[in-house]
Protein backbone atom coordinates (compact mmCIF):
# COMPACT_ATOMS: atom_id res chain seq x y z
CA UNK A 1 0.00 0.00 0.00
CA UNK A 2 3.01 2.28 0.31
CA UNK A 3 3.41 3.17 -3.37
CA UNK A 4 -0.36 3.51 -3.61
CA UNK A 5 -0.44 5.85 -0.59
CA UNK A 6 2.41 7.96 -1.91
CA UNK A 7 0.80 8.22 -5.34
CA UNK A 8 -2.59 8.99 -3.86
CA UNK A 9 -1.09 11.78 -1.76
CA UNK A 10 0.63 13.41 -4.74
CA UNK A 11 -2.50 13.08 -6.87
CA UNK A 12 -4.61 14.71 -4.17
CA UNK A 13 -2.12 17.60 -4.08
CA UNK A 14 -2.58 18.07 -7.83
CA UNK A 15 0.86 16.69 -8.72
CA UNK A 16 0.27 13.96 -11.34
CA UNK A 17 3.95 13.53 -12.32
CA UNK A 18 5.27 12.39 -8.92
CA UNK A 19 2.00 10.50 -8.44
CA UNK A 20 2.66 8.57 -11.63
CA UNK A 21 6.21 7.84 -10.58
CA UNK A 22 4.92 5.92 -7.54
CA UNK A 23 1.77 4.49 -9.11
CA UNK A 24 3.51 3.42 -12.32
CA UNK A 25 6.00 1.49 -10.21
CA UNK A 26 3.13 -0.15 -8.34
CA UNK A 27 1.45 -1.00 -11.65
CA UNK A 28 4.63 -2.60 -13.01
CA UNK A 29 5.03 -4.74 -9.88
CA UNK A 30 1.38 -5.84 -10.01
CA UNK A 31 1.73 -6.75 -13.69
CA UNK A 32 4.91 -8.72 -13.01
CA UNK A 33 3.12 -10.57 -10.20
CA UNK A 34 0.19 -11.35 -12.51
CA UNK A 35 -2.42 -9.98 -10.09
CA UNK A 36 -5.81 -10.12 -11.82
CA UNK A 37 -8.05 -9.18 -8.90
CA UNK A 38 -9.00 -5.50 -9.23
CA UNK A 39 -9.99 -5.28 -5.57
CA UNK A 40 -6.37 -6.06 -4.70
CA UNK A 41 -5.23 -3.11 -6.81
CA UNK A 42 -7.00 -0.08 -5.35
CA UNK A 43 -4.27 2.22 -6.66
CA UNK A 44 -5.10 1.52 -10.32
CA UNK A 45 -7.81 4.22 -10.66
CA UNK A 46 -5.35 6.73 -9.20
CA UNK A 47 -2.76 5.58 -11.72
CA UNK A 48 -5.24 6.09 -14.55
CA UNK A 49 -6.08 9.60 -13.27
CA UNK A 50 -2.37 10.43 -12.97
CA UNK A 51 -1.84 9.24 -16.57
CA UNK A 52 -4.67 11.53 -17.68
CA UNK A 53 -3.07 14.33 -15.67
CA UNK A 54 0.22 14.03 -17.54
CA UNK A 55 -1.50 13.62 -20.92
CA UNK A 56 -0.74 9.93 -21.46
CA UNK A 57 -4.27 9.27 -22.60
CA UNK A 58 -3.71 6.01 -24.51
CA UNK A 59 -2.00 4.44 -21.53
CA UNK A 60 -4.82 5.69 -19.29
CA UNK A 61 -7.40 4.18 -21.63
CA UNK A 62 -5.64 0.81 -21.50
CA UNK A 63 -5.55 0.88 -17.70
CA UNK A 64 -9.23 1.78 -17.48
CA UNK A 65 -10.26 -0.91 -19.97
CA UNK A 66 -8.36 -3.58 -18.07
CA UNK A 67 -9.82 -2.52 -14.74
CA UNK A 68 -13.35 -2.34 -16.13
CA UNK A 69 -13.06 -5.72 -17.87
CA UNK A 70 -11.71 -7.47 -14.79
CA UNK A 71 -14.34 -5.76 -12.63
CA UNK A 72 -17.08 -6.97 -14.95
CA UNK A 73 -15.68 -10.51 -15.23
CA UNK A 74 -15.40 -10.88 -11.46
CA UNK A 75 -18.52 -8.89 -10.54
CA UNK A 76 -16.58 -6.21 -8.64
CA UNK A 77 -18.91 -3.24 -8.53
CA UNK A 78 -16.33 -0.97 -6.92
CA UNK A 79 -13.91 -1.58 -9.80
CA UNK A 80 -16.61 -0.92 -12.40
CA UNK A 81 -17.56 2.31 -10.61
CA UNK A 82 -13.95 3.50 -10.31
CA UNK A 83 -13.33 2.69 -13.97
CA UNK A 84 -16.44 4.71 -14.84
CA UNK A 85 -15.13 7.78 -13.03
CA UNK A 86 -11.75 7.46 -14.73
CA UNK A 87 -13.39 6.95 -18.12
CA UNK A 88 -15.45 10.07 -17.53
CA UNK A 89 -12.32 12.06 -16.76
CA UNK A 90 -10.63 10.68 -19.86
CA UNK A 91 -13.60 11.50 -22.10
CA UNK A 92 -13.80 14.99 -20.63
CA UNK A 93 -10.11 15.48 -21.35
CA UNK A 94 -10.78 14.77 -25.02
CA UNK A 95 -13.74 17.18 -25.07
CA UNK A 96 -16.50 14.57 -25.16
CA UNK A 97 -18.44 16.11 -22.31
CA UNK A 98 -21.87 14.41 -22.76
CA UNK A 99 -20.22 10.97 -22.89
CA UNK A 100 -18.09 11.92 -19.90
CA UNK A 101 -21.14 12.94 -17.91
CA UNK A 102 -22.88 9.72 -18.83
CA UNK A 103 -19.92 7.61 -17.61
CA UNK A 104 -19.60 9.55 -14.36
CA UNK A 105 -23.32 9.49 -13.62
CA UNK A 106 -23.37 5.71 -14.10
CA UNK A 107 -20.39 5.45 -11.76
CA UNK A 108 -22.21 7.49 -9.11
CA UNK A 109 -25.29 5.29 -9.40
CA UNK A 110 -23.09 2.29 -8.51
CA UNK A 111 -21.28 4.08 -5.68
CA UNK A 112 -24.61 5.10 -4.13
CA UNK A 113 -25.16 1.41 -3.32
CA UNK A 114 -21.66 0.77 -1.95
CA UNK A 115 -20.13 1.63 1.43
CA UNK A 116 -17.39 3.73 -0.19
CA UNK A 117 -18.17 7.36 0.73
CA UNK A 118 -14.71 8.68 -0.14
CA UNK A 119 -14.91 7.27 -3.66
CA UNK A 120 -18.44 8.59 -4.02
CA UNK A 121 -17.24 12.07 -3.02
CA UNK A 122 -14.37 11.90 -5.53
CA UNK A 123 -16.81 10.94 -8.24
CA UNK A 124 -19.17 13.78 -7.32
CA UNK A 125 -16.18 16.12 -7.60
CA UNK A 126 -15.52 14.74 -11.08
CA UNK A 127 -19.20 15.20 -11.96
CA UNK A 128 -19.20 18.80 -10.75
CA UNK A 129 -16.03 19.55 -12.69
CA UNK A 130 -17.36 18.16 -15.96
CA UNK A 131 -20.75 19.83 -15.50
CA UNK A 132 -18.98 23.14 -14.89
CA UNK A 133 -17.00 22.67 -18.10
CA UNK A 134 -20.28 21.86 -19.87
CA UNK A 135 -21.63 25.20 -18.54
CA UNK A 136 -24.22 23.53 -16.33
CA UNK A 137 -23.68 25.90 -13.45
CA UNK A 138 -26.45 24.91 -11.09
CA UNK A 139 -26.10 21.12 -11.50
CA UNK A 140 -22.35 21.56 -11.12
CA UNK A 141 -22.81 23.40 -7.84
CA UNK A 142 -25.23 20.74 -6.59
CA UNK A 143 -22.72 17.95 -7.22
CA UNK A 144 -19.88 19.96 -5.72
CA UNK A 145 -21.85 20.94 -2.62
CA UNK A 146 -22.59 17.30 -1.96
CA UNK A 147 -18.94 16.36 -2.57
CA UNK A 148 -17.82 19.06 -0.14
CA UNK A 149 -20.24 17.89 2.51
CA UNK A 150 -18.98 14.32 2.20
CA UNK A 151 -15.29 15.29 2.25
CA UNK A 152 -15.90 17.44 5.31
CA UNK A 153 -17.75 14.63 7.07
CA UNK A 154 -14.87 12.32 6.21
CA UNK A 155 -12.34 14.89 7.41
CA UNK A 156 -10.47 14.86 4.11
CA UNK A 157 -9.24 18.49 3.94
CA UNK A 158 -7.11 18.27 0.81
CA UNK A 159 -10.01 16.94 -1.22
CA UNK A 160 -12.39 19.42 0.38
CA UNK A 161 -9.95 22.11 -0.79
CA UNK A 162 -10.14 20.78 -4.36
CA UNK A 163 -13.93 21.02 -4.24
CA UNK A 164 -13.76 24.59 -2.93
CA UNK A 165 -11.46 25.56 -5.82
CA UNK A 166 -13.90 24.01 -8.25
CA UNK A 167 -16.82 25.81 -6.59
CA UNK A 168 -14.97 29.11 -6.92
CA UNK A 169 -14.65 28.44 -10.68
CA UNK A 170 -18.38 27.78 -10.92
CA UNK A 171 -19.22 31.03 -9.18
CA UNK A 172 -16.56 32.94 -11.10
CA UNK A 173 -14.79 34.09 -7.97
CA UNK A 174 -11.78 32.70 -6.18
CA UNK A 175 -12.01 31.60 -2.58
CA UNK A 176 -12.48 34.60 -0.38
CA UNK A 177 -9.07 34.76 1.27
CA UNK A 178 -8.68 38.42 0.32
CA UNK A 179 -11.85 39.16 2.27
CA UNK A 180 -10.12 38.52 5.59
CA UNK A 181 -9.24 41.55 7.64
CA UNK A 182 -5.61 42.15 8.62
CA UNK A 183 -6.26 40.90 12.15
CA UNK A 184 -8.06 37.78 10.87
CA UNK A 185 -5.18 37.11 8.51
CA UNK A 186 -2.64 37.26 11.36
CA UNK A 187 -4.76 34.97 13.53
CA UNK A 188 -5.40 32.33 10.86
CA UNK A 189 -1.73 32.15 9.91
CA UNK A 190 -0.71 31.54 13.52
CA UNK A 191 -3.52 29.01 13.94
CA UNK A 192 -2.43 27.19 10.79
CA UNK A 193 1.15 27.09 12.09
CA UNK A 194 -0.10 25.02 15.03
CA UNK A 195 -0.42 27.60 17.81
CA UNK A 196 -3.28 27.22 20.30
CA UNK A 197 -5.81 30.01 20.80
CA UNK A 198 -4.11 30.91 24.09
CA UNK A 199 -0.69 31.14 22.38
CA UNK A 200 -2.13 33.27 19.56
CA UNK A 201 -3.77 35.55 22.10
CA UNK A 202 -0.47 35.98 23.89
CA UNK A 203 1.48 36.57 20.66
CA UNK A 204 -0.95 39.18 19.31
CA UNK A 205 -1.86 40.83 22.64
CA UNK A 206 -5.54 39.91 22.25
CA UNK A 207 -8.03 38.15 24.48
CA UNK A 208 -8.74 34.50 23.79
CA UNK A 209 -12.32 35.45 23.02
CA UNK A 210 -11.12 37.88 20.30
CA UNK A 211 -8.97 35.13 18.79
CA UNK A 212 -11.94 32.78 18.77
CA UNK A 213 -14.06 35.46 17.12
CA UNK A 214 -11.49 36.11 14.38
CA UNK A 215 -11.14 32.39 13.75
CA UNK A 216 -14.86 31.72 13.49
CA UNK A 217 -15.36 34.70 11.15
CA UNK A 218 -12.45 33.51 9.01
CA UNK A 219 -13.75 29.94 8.86
CA UNK A 220 -17.15 31.26 7.77
CA UNK A 221 -15.64 33.49 5.06
CA UNK A 222 -13.43 30.71 3.73
CA UNK A 223 -15.98 27.90 4.15
CA UNK A 224 -13.63 25.92 6.39
CA UNK A 225 -14.32 23.86 9.48
CA UNK A 226 -11.02 23.05 11.16
CA UNK A 227 -7.40 24.04 11.66
CA UNK A 228 -6.29 21.21 9.39
CA UNK A 229 -8.51 22.52 6.59
CA UNK A 230 -7.14 25.98 7.25
CA UNK A 231 -3.52 24.79 7.03
CA UNK A 232 -4.20 23.00 3.74
CA UNK A 233 -6.07 26.04 2.39
CA UNK A 234 -3.18 28.38 3.18
CA UNK A 235 -0.64 25.93 1.74
CA UNK A 236 -2.55 25.92 -1.54
CA UNK A 237 -3.13 29.71 -1.53
CA UNK A 238 0.49 30.79 -0.86
CA UNK B 1 -13.72 -21.54 14.83
CA UNK B 2 -11.03 -21.99 12.18
CA UNK B 3 -9.55 -18.52 12.27
CA UNK B 4 -7.71 -18.79 8.96
CA UNK B 5 -10.99 -19.57 7.19
CA UNK B 6 -12.70 -16.68 8.97
CA UNK B 7 -9.96 -14.32 7.80
CA UNK B 8 -10.38 -15.57 4.26
CA UNK B 9 -14.16 -15.09 4.46
CA UNK B 10 -13.70 -11.55 5.79
CA UNK B 11 -11.38 -10.78 2.90
CA UNK B 12 -14.02 -11.98 0.44
CA UNK B 13 -16.69 -9.88 2.18
CA UNK B 14 -14.45 -6.82 2.06
CA UNK B 15 -13.89 -7.28 -1.66
CA UNK B 16 -17.64 -7.71 -2.18
CA UNK B 17 -18.30 -4.44 -0.33
CA UNK B 18 -19.93 -6.14 2.65
CA UNK B 19 -17.91 -4.14 5.12
CA UNK B 20 -20.17 -4.51 8.15
CA UNK B 21 -20.11 -8.28 7.93
CA UNK B 22 -16.37 -8.28 7.36
CA UNK B 23 -15.82 -6.00 10.34
CA UNK B 24 -17.99 -8.13 12.64
CA UNK B 25 -16.17 -11.28 11.56
CA UNK B 26 -12.76 -9.68 11.99
CA UNK B 27 -13.63 -8.31 15.44
CA UNK B 28 -14.66 -11.84 16.46
CA UNK B 29 -11.38 -13.26 15.12
CA UNK B 30 -9.46 -10.54 16.93
CA UNK B 31 -11.17 -11.34 20.27
CA UNK B 32 -10.56 -15.07 19.94
CA UNK B 33 -6.95 -14.49 18.90
CA UNK B 34 -6.41 -12.32 22.00
CA UNK B 35 -8.00 -15.00 24.23
CA UNK B 36 -5.83 -17.71 22.68
CA UNK B 37 -2.68 -15.60 22.70
CA UNK B 38 -2.47 -16.10 18.93
CA UNK B 39 -0.63 -12.91 18.04
CA UNK B 40 0.00 -13.57 14.30
CA UNK B 41 -3.76 -14.05 13.78
CA UNK B 42 -4.53 -10.99 15.90
CA UNK B 43 -2.18 -9.01 13.66
CA UNK B 44 -3.86 -10.34 10.49
CA UNK B 45 -7.26 -9.31 11.86
CA UNK B 46 -5.97 -5.84 12.79
CA UNK B 47 -4.48 -5.22 9.33
CA UNK B 48 -7.72 -6.27 7.66
CA UNK B 49 -9.81 -4.17 10.04
CA UNK B 50 -7.62 -1.17 9.23
CA UNK B 51 -8.11 -1.85 5.54
CA UNK B 52 -11.90 -1.95 5.94
CA UNK B 53 -11.76 1.33 7.89
CA UNK B 54 -9.77 2.94 5.07
CA UNK B 55 -12.43 1.83 2.58
CA UNK B 56 -15.11 3.26 4.90
CA UNK B 57 -13.22 6.54 5.15
CA UNK B 58 -12.77 6.25 8.93
CA UNK B 59 -9.16 7.38 8.92
CA UNK B 60 -8.55 7.78 12.65
CA UNK B 61 -9.80 4.28 13.37
CA UNK B 62 -7.71 2.90 10.51
CA UNK B 63 -4.63 4.64 11.89
CA UNK B 64 -5.27 3.40 15.42
CA UNK B 65 -5.72 -0.22 14.24
CA UNK B 66 -2.62 -0.02 12.04
CA UNK B 67 -0.65 1.41 14.96
CA UNK B 68 -1.73 -1.45 17.22
CA UNK B 69 -0.80 -3.93 14.50
CA UNK B 70 2.56 -2.25 13.98
CA UNK B 71 3.41 -2.62 17.65
CA UNK B 72 2.45 -6.28 17.42
CA UNK B 73 4.60 -6.74 14.30
CA UNK B 74 7.51 -5.34 16.31
CA UNK B 75 6.91 -7.91 19.08
CA UNK B 76 6.66 -10.68 16.51
CA UNK B 77 9.80 -9.55 14.71
CA UNK B 78 8.05 -9.38 11.33
CA UNK B 79 7.94 -6.61 8.72
CA UNK B 80 5.54 -3.73 9.22
CA UNK B 81 5.29 -2.55 5.61
CA UNK B 82 1.54 -3.18 5.39
CA UNK B 83 0.86 -1.18 8.53
CA UNK B 84 3.01 1.73 7.38
CA UNK B 85 1.17 1.81 4.05
CA UNK B 86 -2.17 1.97 5.88
CA UNK B 87 -0.89 4.70 8.19
CA UNK B 88 0.41 6.66 5.19
CA UNK B 89 -2.91 6.39 3.36
CA UNK B 90 -4.89 7.47 6.45
CA UNK B 91 -2.53 10.42 7.03
CA UNK B 92 -2.77 11.47 3.37
CA UNK B 93 -6.56 11.45 3.52
CA UNK B 94 -6.50 13.54 6.72
CA UNK B 95 -4.27 16.16 5.08
CA UNK B 96 -1.21 15.27 7.17
CA UNK B 97 1.09 15.60 4.20
CA UNK B 98 4.49 15.29 5.85
CA UNK B 99 3.40 12.39 8.06
CA UNK B 100 1.99 10.60 5.03
CA UNK B 101 5.22 11.05 3.07
CA UNK B 102 7.41 9.95 5.98
CA UNK B 103 5.31 6.86 6.67
CA UNK B 104 5.12 5.83 3.02
CA UNK B 105 8.89 6.31 2.57
CA UNK B 106 9.56 4.25 5.69
CA UNK B 107 7.01 1.72 4.48
CA UNK B 108 8.83 1.37 1.16
CA UNK B 109 12.04 0.79 3.05
CA UNK B 110 10.39 -1.85 5.25
CA UNK B 111 8.68 -3.60 2.33
CA UNK B 112 11.73 -4.61 0.34
CA UNK B 113 10.99 -8.31 0.83
CA UNK B 114 7.21 -7.97 0.53
CA UNK B 115 5.97 -6.88 -2.88
CA UNK B 116 2.33 -6.83 -1.80
CA UNK B 117 3.15 -4.34 0.97
CA UNK B 118 4.99 -2.25 -1.62
CA UNK B 119 1.86 -1.84 -3.73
Amino acid sequence: MNLGALGHLELSLGRPEPALEALGRAGAIATAMGIGEPAALPFLPDEAEALIGVGELDAAARRIEWFERRGTDLGRKSAIAAAGRCRGRLLADTGRLPDALDAIERSIAIYEGLPLPFDLARTLLALGTVRRRDRQKRPAREALDRALELFQELEAPIWAGQVREELSRVSGRRAAYTELTEAEDRVVRLAASGLTNREIARALFMSIRTVEGHLSHSYAKLGLRSRTELAVFLQRSD
Amino acid sequence: MALAIELFAAEAETIAGEHERARARLEAVRRIAVDQGDEPTRRSALVRLADVSIRDGIWKRAASLADESRTLAGHLGVGDGHELGLLAYAAAARGMVEDARDQAELGLDHSKDDRIALL
